[in-house]
């Protein structure tokens, strides 16, 4: 037997990791101290200048919603035959933001990957006030939101039932169960890190208020016991769900007759549309909150990058769906639906479709570089444009295929009014507000999960030695 | 070191009593913990700011019922949703939405995927509030001002102590196994 | 529950030959043969058999490169707890080239298996008109110039990646692990493309004026799933070889194969929910024919079969955490979802040849042994004398000791 004999060091393995997950040595005392400073700091005047815009963006939400309330939908630029335009393009968007945290949350923890924890916390917020924007759409689109809980199944003295072979009833049904499961999913892993500021804190009311929210945790092992469980298993349901709710969103186009819209891919393809934004939109906030809360030592580059990776991977899987819904119109030899792709490519709405192109296949193709890949200017950039491109997309797959469907006497243009416009910054604002207010009043990382990492990580595997046989 | 946080003179006879003691990491407690069990000692917990690895087993606990709840919870949303338009939308007031037979099955999967799964969340969050008896917004515990350490520093041990017990060989068990604080808090009772 | 793995171990080299390589090639050369005899008599059933063999050739082909696939898809996402499974999905991706000596029979039947190729005087005027479009795409030149470059990737992208992987068992070092983190990223793309369009021109053309943008990760889909369950399979019978992959294999590992085999089965049922629903619920003619053929009578049966088998079973089954733990239970439904996978094929393919009803050949089966036994006996072949786990692989400690938080 020619025995060669070697030992396979783990630790050489590190070299392949340039960046660590967690700067400098760590430990709970530390971990408490500088993951809840932020919280307990005064706010400074970037903040509080931040905080100013985005309340006045949430001001102009109020001013935008209560035309619409007044005037009716008329205020808008909606028509026949574009009945959906920007209401329904910034409800795709808004809930496609939202999946990012739910996927980082849920879909990494399920699969082990420990630079999730650092993040997790601030993208599941950023989920729910994602939702709550994108719920405001279609529900100011009814006309008369009042009249909204008409859509839950009730016994009503009209003896009528919703119709459950709509896909509009089941996006009713989708976003109200994400919304739900995220606010419990996001409110238990909160838990607790409340409980750390409750007792953390300094001052009497801090205590108080923290304390109610924390339930009374004192991170007693036989309530680990569960709740290690549960949230796992809150994990493994949020995972089909979130791809439950976008599929669902890209029923409301597919089920229909509608060219470019109706086509099989749909619903893998508008995941992977959500995911994409919901990166890009989370690496548009981390970049500058890292920065300011103080948390480079937790969020390192090793996160940014694998964050630009995933958006590099989303981005080639929209890609996919673009060149598939293309290469099928043509070859269905049905010519509606390759008109739909020619208008879209040749029509008065080719500038948003090529900005779309440019985007969302040629900018996260920068991300094959590592350069880029570890650049926080570039990558910020990058993720802007991406968010911007995603936002074409829903654009163009909404509006190009409506204002010029079967007849071309029904033809017509859509043009957004101020009140679209008005509305749709406005969402933004007041996401913007809710996004800093949680910044300032809650952890941005999850404390009790890095701290555990942190255990984790001073356990190193003993190497394996391999004696090779014959 | 011993010292007993008496906070109320005046406690009633049926407050609880618990020694309170803080290691310095948690396998230190996970191995306490196992030794303090075999002296005995049955009403034990730990307190950490994460879950302790082998703490599940240190406290000698079980499966967790959690699995067996969110199960209940699903198959009733499961049931309960398609049951639901099945009822609605076919049998008592059946529509034709452009010529689909009324019990429909392909457009009732997506909503009865979403009850499934919000039933099972709603029934998974409610049940942990329930099997951990939260919230619960007092606990003798929190009579000692150092435990508070427990969410986000310290490791501690709490011996829950049989009545007419003053807790002294607990306290004594925890400073020998290298316990850095023992402390033996009583509940408050007004 | 705390499992160090050995902090010493023995790898011998995979012997030459042995009772594997043996049965499979006997198998193969047998069932080819039995098939080709059924060609010979099959007089009217020509095109069905030779359908048979292509679902049989779809098949294993696909297993192959999803095997490819998933050894991409680890090395970009620099995933350790694998590196104990790496050289099987190397090996199972090595047997691709005797594919290219097993496309002949599909090469030169393509004028009996695809309609395309000489439209008939059958057909109605616009099926022609439609065939006249898709001729720039469905032509036999551009048919067999895409299937040699769809092989050309899939060689490529498995020797560039099995070649280091076994460079390194001879050099060690990082570099390796470096390259095939590289190259693995890189070949995604390539390899996500050319599964779908030879997915679209080998399955999807048999009916030519039937389309579906979705198609392409219907049958990518079904191939991971099988991948993974052959996988497991193979771990589970090698489970007690102490100097091979499997005798380190610990229940951690196989209790991801089995997370692995739900997560895919759910996702195959997705897939093959979105496109059913949405061509139902549209009910546009050019679309819901191939649907209407596949709910009447005996191929509705097998649609029904196939909800049943490859979602239900499989899907609560594997929900059991116990059955994840237990090799033999996962073996068990690892073997039920390669059987169910094949009649998904069937069922894609056949009802266009038959749409009046049920039919099934004898030769289906032969092919199917006969495909089989000569890529595993090749997969074998290569496989012998390189070991069966990258020894000097940096991550292999992490992935030896891989625990389950």
């Amino acid at each position: 037997m020619a025995a060669a004999e070697h030992a396979a060091a783990a630790s050489g393995a590190d070299a392949l990791d340039a960046y660590p997950l967690m700067v400098g040595k760590q430990d709970n005392t530390t971990l408490t101290g500088n993951l809840l400073a932020h919280v307990w700091a005064r706010p400074d005047k970037g903040w509080l200048l931040s905080f100013m815009i985005a309340l006045s963006g949430s001001g102009a939400l109020v001013l935008a919603i209560t035309v619409t309330l007044v005037e009716g939908i008329g205020a808008w630029g909606n028509n026949i035959p574009v009945g959906w335009a920007f209401d329904i393009t910034n409800f795709v968007w808004w809930i496609g933001i939202g999946h990012a945290g739910t996927l980082i949350s849920a879909i990494l923890f399920l699969f082990q990957q420990r630079w999730r924890t650092a993040i997790n916390r601030f993208s599941e917020a950023m989920t729910i006030f994602a939702v709550m924007c994108a719920g405001l759409f279609p529900l100011l689109h009814t006309g008369r939101p009042w009249f909204a809980y008409f859509m839950f199944p009730y016994p009503s003295t009209l003896e009528m039932w919703p119709q459950f072979k709509s896909p509009l009833i089941w996006d009713v049904f989708a976003v109200s169960t994400y919304f739900t499961v995220s606010v419990l999913f996001w409110y238990l892993g909160l838990i607790p890190d409340l409980a750390s500021l409750r007792d953390a804190s300094k001052s009497p009311i801090q205590r108080k208020l923290y304390g109610i929210f924390a339930l009374g945790w004192r991170g007693s092992g036989r309530h680990w016991h569960n709740y290690k469980v549960g949230y796992l298993l809150l994990a493994g349901l949020s995972t089909p769900l979130v791809v439950s709710v976008h599929t669902i969103v890209s029923f409301d186009f597919a089920v229909s007759l509608i060219p470019g819209w109706h086509t099989t891919i749909f619903p893998p393809y508008f995941v992977a549309g959500a995911v994409f934004s919901g990166f890009a939109m989370v690496m548009s906030w981390m970049v500058p909150a890292r920065h300011f809360l103080g948390l480079k030592h937790v969020i390192t580059m090793r996160h940014l990058e694998n964050m630009n990776k995933i958006i590099l991977a989303t981005g080639m899987l929209v890609s996919y769906g673009y060149l598939m819904e293309h290469f099928i119109a043509w070859y269905s030899g049905n010519q509606f639906e390759w008109f739909v792709f020619f208008n879209r490519a040749t029509g008065p709405y080719k500038g948003v479709y090529y900005l779309m192109l440019f985007c969302n296949v040629l900018v996260p193709q920068l991300f094959w570089f590592k350069y880029f890949r570890t650049s926080i200017p570039w990558m910020f950039i990058a993720s802007i444009f991406v968010n911007i491109g995603m936002w074409c997309e829903r654009f163009v797959i909404i509006v190009t295929s409506l204002h010029r469907d079967f007849l071309p006497a029904a033809w017509d243009m859509y043009y957004p009014t101020w009140v679209d416009i008005t509305l749709f910054l406005g969402t933004i604002g007041f996401f913007s507000t809710c996004f800093l207010l949680f910044l300032k009043f809650i952890p941005a990382v999850a404390v009790s999960e890095v701290k555990e990492l942190n255990e984790e990580l001073q356990h190193r595997p003993a190497p394996v030695t391999v004696v090779t046989g014959a | 070191m011993e010292h007993a946080a008496e906070h109320h003179g005046h406690a009633a006879p049926v407050g609880k009593t618990y020694v309170l003691a803080r290691f310095e990491t948690g396998e230190a407690l996970v191995d306490a913990c196992y030794k303090v069990r075999e002296k005995g000692f049955e009403s034990i917990d730990t307190h950490s700011p994460y879950p302790l690895h082998g703490g599940d087993e240190a406290l000698g606990l079980g499966r967790s019922r959690v699995p067996r709840i969110a199960l209940a919870g699903g198959l009733a949303g499961m049931f309960g949703g398609y049951l639901m338009m099945v009822y609605m939308n076919a049998w008592n007031w059946p529509i034709n939405v452009g010529g689909r037979p009324p019990h429909a099955p392909p457009s009732f999967i997506p909503i009865t995927f979403e009850t499934t799964v919000l039933l099972c969340s709603l029934s998974i969050f409610f049940g942990l509030l329930v099997l951990m008896r939260l919230p619960q917004p007092y606990h003798a515990a929190f009579e000692l001002e150092q435990f508070r350490s427990a969410v986000n520093d310290g490791f501690w041990l709490s011996v829950a102590l049989p009545p007419g017990s003053d807790g002294k060989d607990a306290a004594a068990l925890a400073s020998q196994l290298g316990a850095k604080e023992v402390s033996t808090v009583k509940e408050s009772v007004e | 529950m705390v499992e160090v793995g050995p902090t010493t171990i023995t790898q011998d080299r995979l012997k030459p030959g042995g009772k594997t390589f043996s049965i499979a090639v006997g198998v193969g050369v047998v069932g080819l043969l039995l098939t080709a005899v059924g060609y010979a008599v099959g007089g009217a059933d020509r095109p069905s058999i030779l359908a048979g063999y292509l679902v049989a050739f779809a098949y294993w082909l696909g297993i192959a490169i999803a095997a490819s696939i998933w050894n991409a898809i680890f090395h970009a996402a620099a995933a350790r707890w694998m590196t104990v499974f790496r050289r099987v999905f190397e090996s199972m991706g090595a047997a691709i080239p005797i594919f290219i000596l097993l496309f002949l029979p599909i090469a030169l039947g393509m004028p009996v298996l695809f309609p395309w190729v000489n439209p008939s005087n059958r057909m109605s005027h616009e099926q022609l008109h439609l065939l006249q479009h898709k001729a720039l795409w469905l032509n036999v030149p551009g048919f067999l110039l895409r299937a040699a470059v769809y092989f050309a990737i899939w060689v490529v992208v498995n020797q560039l990646l099995r070649g280091w992987s076994l460079r390194q068992d001879r050099e060690g070092g990082l570099e390796p692990t470096r390259r095939m983190r590289r190259y693995g990223s890189g070949a995604l793309p390539f390899l996500g493309l050319s599964i779908t369009f030879a997915a679209f021109d080998w399955l999807m053309s048999v009916d030519p004026f039937w389309f579906s943008t979705i198609f392409g990760a219907y049958y990518f889909t079904g191939s991971f799933l099988s991948c993974i369950a052959l996988l497991t399979v193979i771990t589970v019978l090698t489970r007690h070889e102490q100097r091979l992959f499997g005798g380190l294999v610990t229940r951690h590992h196989t209790h991801n194969l089995g997370k692995l085999m739900l997560a895919f089965t759910a996702f195959w049922t997705y897939i093959a929910f979105s496109q059913f629903m949405l061509i139902w619920i549209a009910n546009i003619p050019e679309e819901a024919s191939w649907y209407v053929v596949r709910m009447k009578g005996g191929w509705q049966s097998v649609g029904i079969f196939l909800i049943v088998t490859h979602f239900i079973i499989p899907f609560f089954t594997l929900l059991s955490r116990g059955l994840k733990f237990n090799p033999r239970g996962l073996a068990f439904v690892a073997v039920w979802i390669l059987v169910v996978h094949w009649v998904d094929l069937n069922w894609l393919v056949f009802p266009a040849l038959h749409p009046e009803g049920f039919y099934f050949h004898w030769t289906a089966i032969t092919s199917m042994l006969g495909v089989g036994g000569f890529a595993i006996a090749f997969a074998r072949w290569r496989a012998a004398g390189h070991f069966t786990l990258p020894v000097k692989d940096p991550y292999l400690a992490d992935s030896l000791r891989y625990q389950q938080a």
